[in-house]
């Protein structure tokens, strides 16, 4: 037998046995990827603020105050700042990697905990929930480890905690204690019931992926009509944006009108691609941007006709943001922006960000407005809040706010 | 109707997956632990694959490829597996065939990551050096400098003389062994 017919016998053999346990291999990989995409988010914050330190300045630390003056973009680099947030690796409590506010003073938050420079190494999760809008939190007593999961908020009451491959948690008093749910995937529904929130989860029960409803008893329900490869949008994960539901498939943006019985097709052109968008506004007038990859621009999109066309929003004029200097730890790491942000505060409307001055959207004339926002050298909008991070190195801190004005900084026990 | 889901598309290809690795590193470990990582890697790409309208087993075979090379430091690190080593000059009797393959085996095992990796894209995948050099981040010089070398080792450990074959043109090598 010549080399030749012996390297190919040799490759195309193959190992021994059948592939075995292959959903356990998925559930696994989408684990790891969760905890390394949340690891890798507080990596890059931790960057920026290594790269950025000193441009905000020195603030006061108190409570609850407005700083009324919007940072220099022009400021120098305070290099000996940068070096001690580097070291630090973390802010205060942790770094803010996800969260939800469901109203103006309800929400949760999850911080990430590092106690190496690495990542991929000793970080660990915490949920802290809020009913004060970030004025004090409380520590949900989930998740001791870097296991990601995520959180479904019914109500200030009502909580799921699904970890993806083991059984959802359950809580019935704002996360004070939470019970295992064993049996909960229950058939099928046609529209989202009111009451439950649109989700995409693993059944423990079955391993198979579920995009339907989920109830606050954490029961899931398999939605009829949905679209072949729906997935959840970027945010909001689980809730309607001025009464539609979205979905993404692929990357194609999917709406419906009618609590999920139907969708229709929702045109966001092939600039960007459905499954990186965050949507927000109201039915009046929708607003879009995406999730990039570090040192990409993202789109800033609106809809005035519940999301059937999109026109782009050019960004306001921005300064120069120091874009973090490491490139990506691996080649494919979805998370992460050019400093640049939108997000929407209900009530107050749709601000955007180049990373250090602020600006807010005039409804009537389309026109974006400078407007005086707490110091930061990183901003990480979080469903219905904004975070500012790193805003004093001496005393590296997260603050909260749900107004744009009021701010808090974040205490977890 | 087509299962186009990241759960799909791993139930589909998940037994090509583990040909590759195993091809890759000739131990059962760590071919585990190589298409763990490529999925895991893969689930975090698997919007964008398909934003993109991309292939989603040629991505996956591209970070196993990339994985593969790249893990190599760490993986020198530890503790070998189990190898088997055959010597070839005590070793060839009737049995020659067999003796061949544990003795390409433990040769394989000798090869630098990149060699190998080479030598399983020409002869697993049956790709053209272009491909190759894509999958491997080096040029079509290096993937050609790298195979034969490899094939060089490896008739050097089978006891295989005379002049060197004709090397393997990439593309033309009979029917094409797809991902899945």
């Amino acid at each position: 037998m010549d080399l030749d017919s012996l390297l190919r016998e040799e490759f195309t053999a193959g190992p021994a046995e059948p592939p075995t346990l292959v959903d356990e291999r998925i559930a696994a990989a989408r684990r790891t990827r969760r905890r390394r995409d949340l690891a890798t988010r507080a990596a890059l914050v931790a960057a920026v603020l290594a790269a950025t330190a000193g441009v905000a300045g020195i603030v006061d630390i108190g409570t609850r105050h407005t700083v009324p003056a919007v940072p220099s973009p022009s400021a120098p680099l305070d290099r000996a700042a940068a070096m001690r947030l580097a070291e630090e690796t973390q802010l205060g409590p942790g770094q803010p990697v996800d969260g939800q506010f469901i109203d103006a003073r309800h929400g949760w938050i999850a911080l990430l905990r590092c106690t190496t420079p690495d990542p991929d190494q000793h970080c660990a999760l915490t949920y802290a929930i809020t009913d004060n809008a970030g004025a004090t939190f409380r520590k949900l007593p989930i998740s001791p480890s870097a296991t990601a999961g995520e959180i479904y908020m019914f109500d200030p009451d009502h909580l799921v905690f699904d970890r993806w491959t083991e059984p959802r948690l359950v809580s019935d008093n704002g996360g004070r204690t939470w019970r295992e749910v064993t049996d909960t995937s229950s058939g099928t529904v046609d529209t989202v019931p009111a009451g439950d929130l649109l989700a995409e989860v693993v059944d423990p029960a079955t391993e198979d992926g579920i995009f339907g409803a989920m109830g606050p008893d954490g029961t899931l329900r398999r939605l009829t009509n949905a679209p072949v490869g729906a997935m959840p949008l970027s945010e909001p994960r689980d809730r309607p944006v001025g009464g539609i539901y979205f979905a993404a498939v692929g990357a194609r943006l999917m709406a419906s009108d009618d609590a999920g019985a139907t969708w229709r097709s929702a045109d966001v052109g092939t600039a960007v691609s459905a499954s990186d968008l965050s949507v927000f506004g109201d039915a009046a007038r929708l607003y879009a941007t995406n999730e990039t990859a570090v040192g990409d621009v993202p789109t800033l999109l609106t809809s005035t006709d519940r999301g059937a066309t999109w026109t782009v929003l050019p960004w306001p004029a921005t300064g120069a943001f120091p874009v973090p200097a490491q490139p990506p730890r691996t080649m494919d790491i979805f998370a992460g922006y050019d400093g640049r942000s939108a997000t929407y505060l209900p009530g107050s409307g749709l601000y955007a960000s180049d990373g250090l001055a602020w600006w807010r959207l005039e409804p009537a004339t389309s026109q974006f407005t400078p407007v005086a926002m707490r110091p930061s050298v990183i901003w990480q909008p979080i469903g219905g809040a904004l975070v500012s991070l790193g805003t004093d190195p001496r005393h590296p801190s997260a603050w909260i706010s749900v107004d744009g004005t009021h701010w808090n900084p974040i205490h977890v026990p | 109707m087509v299962d186009d889901s990241f759960d799909g598309f791993v139930r589909a290809h998940i037994a090509a997956l583990d040909r590759y690795a195993h091809a890759l590193t000739g131990d059962r470990h760590r071919a585990d632990d190589l298409v763990q990582e490529t999925l895991v890697r893969l689930a975090g790409a698997w919007r964008r694959v398909h934003r993109d309208a991309g292939d989603p087993a040629a991505y996956a075979r591209t970070i196993m490829f990339r994985t593969h090379v790249s893990l190599w430091r760490r993986w020198s690190r530890r503790p070998d597996a189990t190898s088997l080593t055959v010597d070839p000059s005590t070793s060839r009797d009737d049995y020659g065939t067999v003796d061949a393959r544990l003795t390409l085996r433990a040769s394989l095992g000798r090869l630098s990551r990149l060699q190998r990796a080479v030598l399983v894209a020409t002869y697993l995948a049956d790709l053209p050096d272009e491909e190759i050099a894509a999958l491997i981040g080096r040029s079509e010089a290096t993937v050609r400098s790298l195979r034969h070398r490899g094939l060089k080792a490896l008739r050097a450990d089978l006891g295989i003389t005379g002049p060197d074959p004709i090397e393997p043109k990439g593309g033309s090598r009979g029917p094409r062994l797809p991902v899945a």
